[in-house]
């Protein structure tokens, strides 16, 4: 039997290869037949990259879609525009699965590129994480578009090659404080994950509740791939508990398991959740289902479609992404923003750049002065002693209207 | 001596019988019990093998099922999930988590690795193996397909481990051989256990055998006396639990089998011979013990000797069949006397004949046969029958069997010669003038070779039943000339089953047919209620009725339907007739057409009353008109004319009285006469009837003398009618007075229970005839009938007067005396005061 299987895995491999082989050959063939502007373009200017690491395939590919959408949007804009001294931006994407084994593996692939100046990175802190000694050890730009672990970026490394326009844990922490006073809870319960993520988070709440006089009910955690059954038992606990409010650091897979969960109990003992922002880091609400619609859920997000700005930019981004009919159309708006700022921040930094190298262009980005963006405008959103683009005033709370779009909650 | 050349013991003829049978019949059962046997066992077996199999198949697919789910969930684990996304943190629990793990089996032992999506190990449990991996399906694991493979080098199983719904790392457990020996351990009761894989190298093996080692090579081939069978495990054509047995162990039950088939084959062989001598022996004793007796008794004929009987059922019918007979032949030597003593003592007359007919032996009976005569009996039996009937006798064997008897003799015996038995009715010579029937059963004896030597003859004294047979035919004569009677008679006449429900007819004759026009078949068994139609009188069927159910006689006339639907008067009797025991039998019903009869009566109604009516009117005018011419007269005595006028006027009175009569009788039996009884003081009436009818005796010169002593008391009647009583039994008092001028009138109470009056009015006249006494009452009845009558009269009179004292619940009757006259009584009901009810005269009786 085994050796059938094999045999049979074996046949399957090769017909799926061999389907592989003959597409990409008529691929080929085609541009090179159908496209010869495009064909032009690659050979005759001079190309420069941007990497985009995240998860593609993943739970989260639809931030990982998100942060490439952002990218392409501010290439196109910036090739059309002539490029960057006549240098054109392409994109170069590795796949890191939220595997941060996989995101070294792929650091040390992107530093072999040398066309190649710097990394957008994705959503997974762990993954960032596990990824600092390789960036500098290869000395390669990191620009933080989503991954909000401290740190990332208060990394211990001199210099520095993590650049974030993100959400910074440290700053998350006061910011639900502060809205949870807002709201008058006193009681809260903290749902971690088990990583660097949900540690840099812990360590930034505890710091700041210690001072604002809200007591932690209790602390839990709980692992990747942790399901429905397993938050069971933890959210019952709160059976026992008078909570006001759960602050809930969690990405969407575990995230709509903790939903899950907590829909099932007793509606007065349902207490609301204001969460960090992995939730909102994919389509959260097919995950979650109905059990989303149960549960008082707001979250950390720095933009979304109802921001002031946002109609010119949905417009440039239908037409290029094709109709926006539902919210599944513009998934993880957020993701979309902040690479789509900071591509135009690298732009801006290689512009000032006197040979395009990594080393150049990580000097550049702690030197630009001003950048009108999507999100906000920016006056020196890096400098030599601070890489982070936002702070708390850019943190608003939203949450998902009925369709599965996120609006602000005012 | 030449007879016991051809004898045999009774042991050796059982012997040669029996041993030709036995032999072959115990052998070809040693054969098929053998082959049934060896087929059972070989099955049984089988059986057990596959169970056996069964149950390691089943043991190690659990085994390995187990195993995997086990790994699968180590790979699911939250802890090695996360540790890929964590692999700071994972250092504080994967390391320890590994290294803890037991693997499930029996030993617990197996290497486990943790790799990541590279294939880099991330953690072992720091087992040593010494199989060497290859890990060309490494690749298929990290893309998400669990990997197993299983062979006597060793187990592989992996596991891939799933990150953000990613394959990203691989759990992997691996056995070697001698992990896998342990893993592998089957065992069984009967045989040796070996699992192979799919190369028939040996993975495991039950231990004690040395042709099949681990990790070499097995050869079914090697092993030709041993019981091979094999299970794929975990649905894989890759590994197999093999079952194998020497066959010596197999074939070893069968061998234990056929030993005890020839031992019990060769016990029972030995038990037959052993039952059969024994048999013989017994048998053989018991004939020779028998034989001898028998020979005894022929010599030394003593009947009294008698064989012990031995507790075997067949020898012992012989002993006892032995002693029967000994003592039957005691019996009947003893039985003979009985038999004379019987003979002699039997009430019928017996003759002993032989076949001449010669009387040889007779009984005591056969004296009183012959007691009239002189008692000297005819030495043939044949002249003491009477010569007439051996006569007649002679003539019926002439005309039935065309045979002509030579002689008395050959008349008599010819039948009971011929058929055994004869029996025949005779008369006995008793004297000359009296002779008696007998009947004579004659039967023939016969010697062995069956002639006739004689005859026995009884005789049965019939005169009893000859006088009784005559009896018979008389009432029969009888009942034949009543039933005759009965349906030659011209009434129906039907007899119905008064037990039954509907009492349904069960006898009716010939002219109870034709008047219900209807066949046998459709009135028997039916009630007679058939011939009741629409127009039938309710009221009658009503009485039927009630006489039927108060099993009463009763006399109807009553208007009946034919089949046809035609209509005819019946005149209806019924009567029961009860059983002995007084319950009801019988209902006899005679029916007369009375049809005829009743036209003719309603017609002559119809004309008497049309007559009457018709003549009354005229009659009155011309009556009326008489007696006034007739007084015009009156002071002329010698006209002639006055004379013809009185007979005139004399004449029509008659006339209207007679028509009066006429109509009271029409009206009595029409039932329309109406009367309005009241209380009247007897005195009275009487004295007004006396009264009123002076003048009419006055006629007569007759005077009506009233008795002073009549009883002070009332009765109740209708006046008017009362004084026509008076009158009509007065007026012939007056007539039939003749020479005597008085008549009595008299009354007094005559205590008959209720309160009578007896009103009497006596005549010294000459009486009534006794030929007209019986018709005094009936209509237009008088006692002189001729053309011319010398007193007037209708002959309606007492009809009405009877009718009317009947119609006021009294009587009336007479007593007469030729020569001295007559007295009519008029009996009725009478009261001492006149009650309440007789102020109220107004209401009509």
């Amino acid at each position: 039997m085994f050796r059938n299987v094999y045999i049979i895995n074996m046949l399957i491999r090769s017909c799926v290869w061999g389907a592989w082989f003959f597409t990409v050959i008529l691929c080929l063939i085609l541009s090179l037949v159908w496209i010869p502007g495009a064909h032009a373009e690659v050979t005759d200017a001079p190309m420069k990259y941007l990497a985009l690491d995240a998860d593609m395939s993943g739970n989260t590919k639809d931030a990982g879609e998100s942060l490439k959408r952002g990218i392409e949007l501010a290439l196109k804009e910036i090739n059309a525009a002539g490029g960057v001294n006549g240098t054109m931006l392409g994109l170069k994407i590795f796949d890191h699965r939220a595997n941060p084994a996989r995101g070294i593996y792929n650091i040390e692939q992107i530093a072999g590129d040398e066309d190649i100046l710097a990394i957008i990175g994705g959503v997974h802190t762990p993954v960032a994480l596990e990824q600092l000694p390789k960036i500098h050890e290869l000395k390669i730009p990191y620009l933080g578009a989503w991954a909000a672990g401290t740190p990332i970026v208060d990394n211990g490394y001199d210099p520095n090659y993590v650049f974030r326009l993100s959400v910074r844990d440290e700053y998350a922490a006061p910011f639900f404080i502060q809205e949870a006073k807002k709201r008058g809870y006193e009681n809260i319960v903290l749902f971690l994950e088990k990583t660097g993520w949900g540690r840099s988070n812990h360590k930034a709440l505890v710091k700041e509740l210690a001072a604002s006089g809200i007591k932690i009910d209790f602390t839990d955690w709980f692992f990747w791939g942790d399901k429905e059954a397993d938050f069971k038992i933890r959210v019952e606990e709160l059976l026992n508990h008078n909570t006001d409010v759960i602050i809930l650091v969690a990405n969407i897979t575990e995230g709509a398991e903790f939903i899950k969960a907590l829909a099932k109990l007793p509606e007065d003992k349902r207490p609301p959740v204001i969460s960090h922002w992995g939730v909102a880091s994919g389509n959260f609400p097919e995950f979650a289902g109905e059990a989303l619609s149960h549960v008082d859920l707001s979250f950390l997000q720095t933009w979304s479609l109802d921001h002031k700005n946002a109609d010119v930019f949905k417009e440039k981004y239908c037409a290029m992404f094709g109709p926006c009919e539902t919210a599944r159309d513009f998934p993880a708006p957020v993701g979309t923003a902040h690479s789509y700022d900071l591509t135009h921040i690298f732009a801006k930094a290689l512009q000032k750049t006197n040979v395009m190298t990594r080393d150049e262009v990580w000097l550049a980005l702690q030197n630009i002065e001003h950048y009108d963006g999507l999100i906000k405008t920016y006056k020196f959103p890096f400098t030599t002693t601070d890489h982070e683009a936002l702070d708390i005033s850019d943190f608003g709370l939203y949450r998902y209207d009925r369709v599965g779009g996120i609006i602000h909650v005012k | 001596m030449r007879e016991a050349q051809h004898t045999t013991t009774i042991l050796r003829y059982m012997f040669k019988r029996i041993l030709p049978f036995v032999v072959p019949v115990l052998l070809s059962a040693f054969f098929i019990t053998y082959e049934f046997t060896y087929r059972t066992i070989k099955e049984q077996q089988h059986d057990a093998i596959e169970t056996e199999l069964s149950f390691a198949q089943q043991t190690l697919d659990s085994r390995i099922q187990i195993m995997e789910k086990w790994l699968q969930n180590l790979a699911r684990n939250g802890m090695v999930v996360n540790s890929l996304v964590d692999p700071r943190g994972a250092g504080e629990y994967i390391p320890q988590l590994i290294k803890n793990l037991r693997v499930p089996g029996p030993k617990g032992d197996g290497h486990i690795i943790f790799l990541d999506f590279q294939g880099k190990v991330l953690a072992t449990n720091n087992i040593k193996t010494s199989l060497k991996m290859d890990e060309s399906w490494l690749s298929n694991v990290l893309e998400g397909q669990s990997y197993e493979a299983i062979s006597y080098k060793g187990l592989i199983m992996a596991e891939p481990v799933i990150i953000n719904g990613l394959p990203e790392g691989a759990m992997v457990l691996l056995l070697d051989a001698s992990m896998l020996v342990s893993f592998m351990e089957v065992s069984s009761a009967s045989g040796y256990m070996s699992v192979i894989d799919t190369n028939s190298h040996v993975i495991f093996s039950s231990p004690g055998q040395d042709y099949f080692q681990i990790g070499k090579k097995y050869n079914k081939n090697l092993f030709k006396d041993w019981v091979f069978s094999q299970k794929p495990i975990y649905g894989s054509s890759d590994l197999f639990v093999v079952f194998k047995q020497e066959s010596k162990v197999v074939f070893q039950a069968v061998l234990d089998v056929q030993y005890a088939l020839i031992a019990f084959i060769v016990i029972s062989l030995g038990g037959i011979l052993l039952s059969v001598s024994l048999s013989g022996r017994m048998a053989a004793r018991v004939l020779g013990t028998v034989a001898k007796q028998i020979e005894t008794l022929r010599a030394e004929k003593d009947l009294s000797k008698r064989i012990e009987v031995s507790a075997i059922k067949e020898l012992a019918y012989l002993e006892h069949s032995y002693n029967d007979m000994a003592e039957n032949l005691q019996d009947t030597t003893v039985s003979k006397e009985y038999i004379d003593m019987l003979f002699d003592g039997m009430p019928l007359p017996v003759f002993v004949v032989d076949a001449d007919g010669r009387i040889v032996r007779t009984n005591d009976p056969v004296l009183s046969m012959f007691e009239n005569s002189e008692g000297a009996l005819p030495d043939y039996f044949q002249d003491a029958i009477l010569h007439a009937d051996l006569e007649k006798h002679q003539v019926e064997l002439i005309s039935h069997f065309a045979y002509m008897p030579k002689n008395a003799c050959d008349t008599f015996f010819y039948l009971p010669k011929k058929y055994g038995t004869h029996e025949m009715e005779m008369r006995i010579i008793n004297n000359d003038t009296d002779t008696k029937p007998y009947i004579l059963s004659t039967t023939s004896l016969k010697n062995k070779k069956g002639e006739v030597t004689g005859f026995i003859i009884t005789a049965t004294d019939i005169v009893d039943r000859k006088r009784q047979e005559k009896e018979i035919l008389e009432l029969a004569e009888q009942n034949i000339l009543m039933a005759r009677a009965i349906e030659e008679i011209d009434l129906g006449v039907t007899i119905s089953d008064g037990r039954q429900r509907h009492h349904p007819l069960i006898f009716c004759n010939q002219s109870f047919i034709e008047l219900s026009g209807r066949s046998m078949e459709e009135v028997l068994g039916f009630s007679c209620d058939f011939m009741q139609g629409p127009e039938t009188d309710p009221t009658v069927v009503k009485a039927i009725s009630e006489a039927i159910s108060d099993q009463k006689s009763i006399r109807v006339e009553i208007l009946n339907y034919r089949k046809n639907g035609e209509t005819f008067w019946n005149e209806l009797s019924i009567n029961p007739i009860f059983a002995h025991d007084g319950s009801l039998k019988y209902y006899v019903g005679i029916q007369n057409d009375i049809t005829n009869r009743k036209r003719v009566e309603a017609m002559k109604k119809e004309f008497i009353s049309t007559v009457s009516h018709e003549l009354r009117t005229p009659l009155t005018s011309i009556h009326g008109s008489l007696g006034l011419i007739n007084e015009f007269y009156e002071g002329d005595p010698d006209s002639e004319e006055k004379e013809l006028l009185s007979v005139a006027y004399r004449n029509s009175e008659r006339l209207k009285f007679l028509v009066d009569d006429i109509l009271d009788t029409e009206k009595l039996e029409a039932g329309e006469m109406r009367f309005y009884p009241d209380y009247y003081k007897l005195t009275d009436i009487v004295q007004q009837g006396a009264q009123l009818n002076k003048a009419y005796g006055e006629k007569y010169g007759v005077e009506f003398v009233i008795a002073d002593d009549l009883p002070d008391t009332y009765i109740r009647v209708d006046k008017q009618r009362m004084i026509q009583v008076f009158a009509n039994l007065l007026s012939n008092a007056a007539k039939f007075s003749k020479s005597s001028k008085q008549v009595d009138i008299s009354a007094q109470i005559i205590d008959l229970g209720e309160y009578i009056v007896r009103i009497a009015i006596r005549d010294y006249g000459d009486g009534i005839s006794e030929n007209f006494q019986k018709r005094l009452f009936i209509k237009f009845a008088q006692e002189d009938s001729s053309d011319v009558r010398a007193l007037p009269g209708t002959g309606l009179g007492l009809y009405i007067s009877k009718k009317i004292i009947e119609a006021h619940a009294g009587e009336i009757d007479f007593e007469t005396k030729t020569g001295e006259g007559t007295t009519f009584y008029i009996d009725l009901p009478c009261y001492d005061t006149p009650t309440e009810e007789g102020e109220d005269n107004d209401e009509a009786a």
